[in-house]
């Protein structure tokens, strides 16, 4: 390149020109901004002030298996102050405590924790005539927004508190995790226990945003298009449950203590699962009340107990069958086997063991004498023909010992002892087989809940095969209703279908048989077979136990029934699994498969 | 042979000195307005812009200036001896941030050291120009083709590693900085404009698509395109080759766009676009600014007295957006002496490159003019809503130390130029 001064000035002149048409557009641009439109501009300015609000995606509803609503939400109005706003002297807040005749102090000091992006909420739900007001003096209340939002209903009170769990506001940390775009803010609800929180992120679907507009006077004038994001609404779910039948459960549980599982044979869906005492979930959904919680948490009967899923109990005499299965498995004993009569007592060793007819003893008795009439004598015998491991292996077949696969929170696994526990607990060759006679009549150390006796008894009168309890039947999103419920069952039958058949005799004896102890359990027209118990408590009155399913032949539904302190099953919990049946076979409820709409 | 300091200085184009320290202090002046309490009608509302940036960025100013000097103090032939040292440096810089790099928004642009981050392709536009001005100063008598070739050729590595960070608007700067060069080289402009065009033409198509969902804006271009075909009187060949170039681009990026999906519009658009940061979109951004600067009107509304600004309804005001803040608070004549600022800065860079004796001193003279109008010519013109959003910062007035650093060294370079060669 050679230095032509000339040539270069020529170019440098091209490039001038170049640039400076360019800079020209610029001030074109400019001018017509700013000279031209400056007014409608520096109205848009002056007016509009833009607030980007979230919008809160509609919580999942929970229906039962049938349709039937049981938690909803409905509306609750929510009012707010900017931050800026929030003070003693400002004219606004002073304006807006006069009106509604707050206090003022009491109001700073809950709205510093309730804060969204810049806003404080002063009230979390206003009632009717606060919200007339508000709207009233608009003009005198600049930056007081007014939020309709959704709050969480339980339509029938306590029912099924434990299963559907609870809401409560959400912690510091998950609104930090959150960050700017996270599914939590200050003030938010989320799902704590039960169903609530076992789905929380499917319940809770995804909140939008939008941009709205807002002017002078603080009302929305418009919103950006496009700039926002939709909602995802909560997934809706549907349990396994039957309204009515677990109405009926709660209203006979009602004023005990205890807790019952209805079973479907077929399917291992959970119809019907309560603990007693309940609370009502309606109290947190609106943000917890802390003397109620105080309450609830300090009730020696602990109402926030969930027993049926929870509660581990001895189980009682209901466990001399899973004896009974093992010993004929076994072969060690037959159904006509006799032992030495029962004469209300035993002597093993060095103890006296006593059957609870203490009196006059049950006498001579075969195999299916003695589960019809409960002798506990003749099971001590039988025991003893069994090693602990082998009556504990047979529990574990018909489930016990272990969690039940629920999916949902983790039920409690109870406790089967073996010759390793017992070794543990007082070494080895320190316990003599004297533990079989505890275990062998439901004591001892022995642990279960009442989904597992349940579920026991339901593969007992079924098909002879455990099935995983279902709570959960379907989801509905917006796309449609989707069965999640799969039908699962364990491969291994619980005992042999000879030895099944004569335990299934042998139980609806216990119900029809005139010295059966479960005589209060007859329905009329139905075939009932069952077995009660009554669970020696150290503490207290002994637990009653019944443990049934029906029809007899081929079961529609097991059930578990224990009630605290009541004294003896055929007595107190018999009657109440009839009265449960009743409702269930006069509403006949569709059986299983399809969700009955 | 140092001469003494004071008369390099001396020597050194004043008017330039003074556009230089004019711009710094717009740029000081309003990065502290963003970072001042807003007064609005019953409070204070606190900026989200931390004093502690503005404090960074004066300290890239002084930091800068003296970059700045150290660059005028050297003999120049430093930088031709090592100019393809430097272009090395910077593509292995840009290498580096793919693999060290910071993600941050959606794209990684940053190579951090402690505390300190930079931006290479910052740096890359500087080594970009020197690299340029020591290839086209080269031989005498090299043919052009092979002297076009080479141009892009060295453009186009750092071009396609910025564009893959993704960095649209700098990429976009490093294939705008060799064309004026390669026309002060002696490339003849029908030629650049010829090569340029279809390129051209496919943006134009593209952006019209994508703003204005017309295909108008490529309409009236095709027709400008012809009007000069027709009156420079090409070879019937060559404007038959030259319009149908065009015609193809134009078409095939519109055939294209129409068969994508919605979806990957989108993508491509975010793509290009990485840094959203709100869910709003560059629509609201775009539409904030035009609000900031048009409501500034002639005059503005005053020093720190921006409500745009001050109720943080100018997002990225303190960056690409910081004309705006300009355009809202000193009007009209603050916005016009930004320009005036950028104009002169040309006009005296150009005069320098005619007075300049050496090849490579002239050429980079032109490279640094280039720079820095092409950078205030897009900046500007998103803050206006004429071109889409980009990234590209205003020299000298966004924050920013890589920027400062670049512009520094390319303000340097050129006084040393005008030292040299300067009319006493």
């Amino acid at each position: 390149m050679r230095h032509d001064e000339s040539a270069l000035t020529h170019r440098a002149n091209l490039l001038r020109v170049l640039v400076g048409s360019g800079f020209l557009l610029l001030f074109v641009a400019l001018f017509s901004l700013q000279v031209l439109q400056q007014s409608d501009f520096a109205a848009k300015a002056l007016e509009n002030r833009q607030f980007r609000e979230r919008v809160r995606a509609p919580r999942g509803r929970v229906l039962d298996r049938n349709g039937i609503t049981l938690v909803d939400n409905r509306h609750q109005a929510r009012l707010s102050l900017s931050l800026a706003g929030l003070k003693k002297d400002n004219p606004t807040f002073m304006r807006l405590t006069e009106l509604l005749e707050l206090d003022g102090d009491l109001v700073l000091v809950r709205s510093a924790s309730r804060r969204e992006a810049d806003r404080a909420t002063i009230l979390k739900h206003a009632n009717v005539e606060q919200i007339a007001i508000v709207e009233e003096h608009r003009s005198q209340l600049p930056d007081v927004q007014l939020n309709i939002e959704p709050l969480r209903q339980y339509r029938f009170g306590s029912m099924a508190a434990h299963v559907l769990g609870y809401i409560g506001e959400v912690d510091p940390e998950d609104v930090a995790a959150s960050g700017r775009f996270g599914p939590y803010a200050s003030g938010d609800m989320k799902g704590v226990s039960g169903l609530e929180g076992y789905v929380e992120n499917l319940l809770r679907g995804r909140h939008g945003t939008k941009v709205v507009e807002v002017n002078a006077a603080n009302h929305v004038v418009g919103e950006l298009e496009g700039a926002g994001r939709p909602v995802i609404p909560g997934v809706h779910f549907y349990l396994s449950l039957s309204q009515p039948l677990q109405k009926a459960l709660e209203e006979l549980l009602e004023g005990r203590i205890g807790s019952g599982v209805v079973l479907e044979v077929p399917t291992g869906d959970i119809l019907a699962i309560a603990s007693s005492p309940s609370f009502d979930p309606n109290l947190f959904a609106g943000g917890l009340d802390i003397t109620e919680w105080k309450r609830l948490e300090s009730d020696p009967r602990q109402p926030l107990y969930n027993r049926s899923l929870q509660g581990a109990y001895p189980p009682g005499s209901p466990y001399k069958l899973i004896g009974a299965a093992c010993a004929l498995e076994l072969g060690r004993v037959n159904p006509s086997t006799v032992f030495q009569p029962c004469t209300g007592s035993y002597r093993f060793g060095n103890r006296i063991f006593r059957c609870w007819q203490r009196t006059e003893g049950h006498g001579l008795l075969d195999l299916e004498g003695a589960i019809i009439e409960s002798c506990d004598v003749y099971f001590y015998q039988l025991g003893q023909l069994l090693t602990i491991d082998e009556l504990a292996a047979t529990a574990r077949r018909f489930g016990l010992g272990e969690s039940s696969g629920l999916e949902f929170e983790a039920d409690r696994s109870g406790l089967v002892p073996d010759s390793d526990f017992y070794d543990r607990r007082f070494g080895r060759g320190q316990w003599t087989r004297g533990v079989l006679l505890n275990n062998i009549i439901g004591q001892g150390e022995l642990l279960a809940t009442p989904l597992q006796m349940a579920r026991a008894y339901a593969a007992l009168g079924g098909d002879g095969h455990l099935y995983r309890p279902n709570l959960i039947l379907a989801r509905e999103n917006a796309s449609g209703v989707r069965e999640v419920r799969r039908v699962r069952r364990v491969s291994e039958t619980v005992c042999s279908d000879r030895v099944r058949s004569f335990l299934k005799r042998a139980l609806l004896q216990v119900v029809e048989h005139e010295e059966g102890t479960g005589g209060l359990a007859q329905l009329r027209g139905i075939a009932v077979a069952g077995k009660t118990g009554t669970a020696e408590n150290p503490h207290g009155e002994d637990h009653a136990w019944f443990v049934a399913y029906a029809p007899a032949e081929d079961p529609e539904i097991a059930v578990a029934l224990i009630v605290e302190n009541a004294g003896h099953g055929g007595a107190i919990a018999a009657p109440m699994v009839r009265a449960l049946m009743n409702e269930y076979f006069s509403a006949r409820q569709p059986l299983s498969g399809e969700l009955g709409k | 042979m140092l001469r003494s300091g004071g008369s390099i200085l001396a020597r050194a184009d004043g008017v330039i000195l003074l556009a230089w320290i004019g711009l710094l202090v717009i740029g000081l002046a309003a990065l502290y307005s963003c970072t001042v309490p807003y007064q609005s009608g019953d409070g204070v509302v606190p900026s989200n812009v931390d004093f502690a940036v503005f404090l960074t960025q004066l300290m890239w100013v002084l930091l800068g200036l003296a970059v700045g000097l150290i660059c005028i103090f050297l003999p120049f032939r430093f930088f031709e001896t090592f100019a393809y040292l430097f272009y090395a440096g910077a593509v292995i810089l840009l290498v580096a941030v793919f693999v060290m790099g910071e993600e941050q928004g959606g794209a990684r642009r940053w190579l951090s050291f402690g505390p300190v981050g930079i931006q290479p392709s910052e740096l890359a536009k500087v080594a970009l120009v020197c690299v340029l001005g020591r290839h086209l100063a080269g031989r005498r008598s090299q043919r052009p083709t092979l002297k076009l070739a080479g141009a892009l050729f060295l453009a186009l590595p750092p071009f396609l590693l910025v564009l893959k960070e993704p960095d649209l608007g700098t990429a976009l700067a490093l294939l705008a900085l060799p064309l004026p060069m390669l026309y002060w080289a002696g490339i003849r402009a029908r030629f650049l404009l010829a090569l340029a065009s279809p390129l051209l033409g496919a943006f134009v198509m593209f952006y019209g698509q994508q703003t204005w969902d017309s295909t108008i804006p490529w309409v009236l271009y095709l027709i400008a395109l012809l009007a000069i075909v027709f009156f420079s009187r090409m070879y019937m060949l060559r404007s038959l080759m030259l319009v149908g170039a065009n015609v193809l681009t134009g078409l095939s990026i519109a055939l294209i766009w129409e068969r994508l999906r919605p979806y990957q519009q989108e993508r491509i658009v975010s793509f290009l676009r990485p840094t959203e940061a709100d869910l709003l979109g560059s629509g609201y951004q775009a539409l904030q600014s035009k609000v900031a600067i048009g409501s500034g009107g002639l005059l503005g509304k005053g020093y720190l007295q921006g409500s745009q600004k001050g109720l943080a309804f100018l997002p990225e005001r303190h960056t690409d957006f910081i004309f705006s803040v300009v355009g809202e608070e000193f009007g009209l004549f603050g916005a016009l002496l930004v320009l005036a600022l950028f104009a002169l800065l040309l006009h005296r860079a150009l005069r320098v490159a005619v007075m300049a004796r050496r090849p490579f001193a002239s050429l980079l003279a032109v490279g640094v003019a280039t720079y820095f109008c092409f950078q205030a010519f897009v900046n500007i013109g998103i803050t206006v809503g004429l071109l889409p959003v980009t990234g590209l910062p205003l020299p000298f007035i966004s924050k920013g130390g890589s920027s400062m650093l670049a512009s520094s060294i390319m303000m340097g370079l050129l006084l040393n130029v005008s030292a040299r060669w300067s009319e006493v």
